[in-house]
């Protein structure tokens, strides 16, 4: 079934592999938005009806993390599955994302099949 | 009747007979690049040995298949000239062991792997298996009709691909 | 080689491969300029900062396999941004080596044309060259001395 995704992420050139690899993996997308920050993210989440976000951590004006403590806020946003792609893999900050909600957690560097493969896993856990 | 095509060292062969089924030996640094379509039951083999073709462009010239640069697209060409098609392949990669003698400084089995990963990107085709590294020698068979890719390293069979219920191949972990 | 320089060394090894499929020879020199440079600050359980520098033709020849573009169709605007999103990742995988149980947040980069590579510091605890395919790559890693008391 087709879905849309959220990119959020404040490297465009990140926010363009991601793209890529959403797009060579066989995923049925319906539209893929995108936001520099965890601010702008959370306005195009009002705007758009989003069924998954891949979201950095490390980006300035509104982190990855305050913006899941947002969305973990937010009654409708709430149920929206959210994978994190960091390049802080340390255990406390990947323990506490998942804590307050992100379904799944990809650690840069990443090969482009290990985060479809987690992408596969969440759809498939959160039945999107 | 079963029939097995044998694709040497620097050799690709692709097959649409449902019958036959691809098989390379003696993976050490080299490295096979399978691909099958499970739709139009194209399946193909390139065994390539060296990563990118400006190494020796002369040889390239005499033999694609012995770079990854090279190789590669003329394997996915001859499998969409069989009725393949680029969003249906499934892809497994296997070998670029570092074997014993390699001398070099940074060791070409590890250069191969890098340039199949690079190129199979670039070309906008994700790898579904691989199994890379270390410092075994490997055998690699697909079947054509069914797709099962097989893997033998050093003797022991590693994992088989199986079809799913829903007609997807995968591989057993 | 220190253990920092051990840690650094296998760290740009599997960015490198990982992310941009280039593979480090060993060390390397620094050619001439201009260089395009990124540098990240990081504060946390430990302080400091993290550069990199690559020629200009490098650091296009690393953006375009990050991408899966050739050198030649990578647009020019997204260069900078891979070598900014290189020293970042680079350097989340340092501190988590560094410090296992440390926490950390890591600066946006900052990235500019300069003359030279890495410019050494006061307190430049490291800097490395490495040689890849694609050219030579400069690391410099600082890291500030832990406050007593």
């Amino acid at each position: 079934m087709a879905f849309s995704v959220l990119i959020v992420d404040d490297c465009p050139a990140m926010q363009t592999v991601i793209k890529r690899i959403l797009g060579i993996s066989g995923f049925d997308l319906e539209a893929c938005y995108f936001a520099a920050d965890g601010s702008e993210a959370l306005s195009m989440l009002r705007r758009h009806t989003v069924d998954l976000v891949i979201s950095d951590v490390n980006m300035p004006k509104l982190d990855g993390e305050a913006m899941l403590r947002c969305l973990a806020e937010d009654e409708k946003l709430r149920k929206v599955p959210v994978v994190m792609v960091s390049s802080d893999g340390t255990r406390s900050r990947v323990d506490r994302l998942v804590g307050m909600g992100a379904k799944g957690y990809i650690v840069k560097p990443f090969q482009p099949a290990a985060l479809r493969a987690e992408l596969e896993r969440v759809l498939e856990e959160t039945d999107v | 009747m079963a029939q097995e095509v044998v694709v040497g060292v620097a050799d690709c062969r692709v097959s649409n007979q449902p019958e036959s089924s691809l098989i390379t030996y003696a993976l050490g640094s080299c490295i096979a690049v399978a691909i099958h379509d499970p739709v139009s039951r194209v399946g193909g083999i390139l065994h390539f040995m060296l990563p990118e073709s400006s190494l020796d462009t002369s040889k390239a010239e005499k033999n694609p298949y012995l770079f990854a640069d090279t190789g590669i697209p003329l394997l996915f060409h001859q499998a969409y000239a069989h009725g393949a098609e680029k969003s249906r392949l499934v892809v497994c990669v296997a070998g670029g062991a570092q074997v014993i003698n390699d001398a070099a400084v940074f060791n070409i089995g590890k250069r191969n792997c890098l340039a199949v990963r690079k190129v199979l990107w670039r070309a906008g085709v994700m790898i579904r298996s691989e199994a890379v590294g270390g410092s075994e020698s490997r055998t690699v068979r697909l079947e054509v009709g069914s797709g099962r890719f097989m893997l033998r390293t050093a003797g022991r069979i590693e994992n088989t691909s199986e079809r799913r219920d829903d007609g997807v191949l995968c591989l057993n972990r | 080689m220190s253990e920092l320089e051990d840690l650094l060394s296998s760290a740009a090894e599997e960015v490198l491969e990982t992310m941009f499929y280039s593979g480090v020879f060993g060390p390397g020199t620094e050619g001439g300029g201009p260089y395009l440079s990124a540098g990240v600050s990081f504060r946390g359980s430990r302080s400091g900062a993290l550069d990199v520098a690559a020629p200009e033709a490098t650091a296009t020849a690393l953006a375009a396999s990050f991408l899966g573009e050739t050198a030649e169709s990578v647009p020019a605007e997204q260069v900078p941004a891979v070598i900014g999103e290189l020293a970042n990742v680079l350097c989340g995988v340092v501190l988590g080596r560094v410090e296992e149980g440390g926490q950390f947040v890591i600066a946006p980069p900052k990235v500019s044309r300069t003359e030279a590579g890495v410019q050494p510091a006061r307190n430049l605890e490291i800097r490395r060259v490495f040689e890849l395919e694609e050219g030579t790559l400069s690391v410099g890693l600082t890291i500030d001395p832990v406050a007593n008391g």
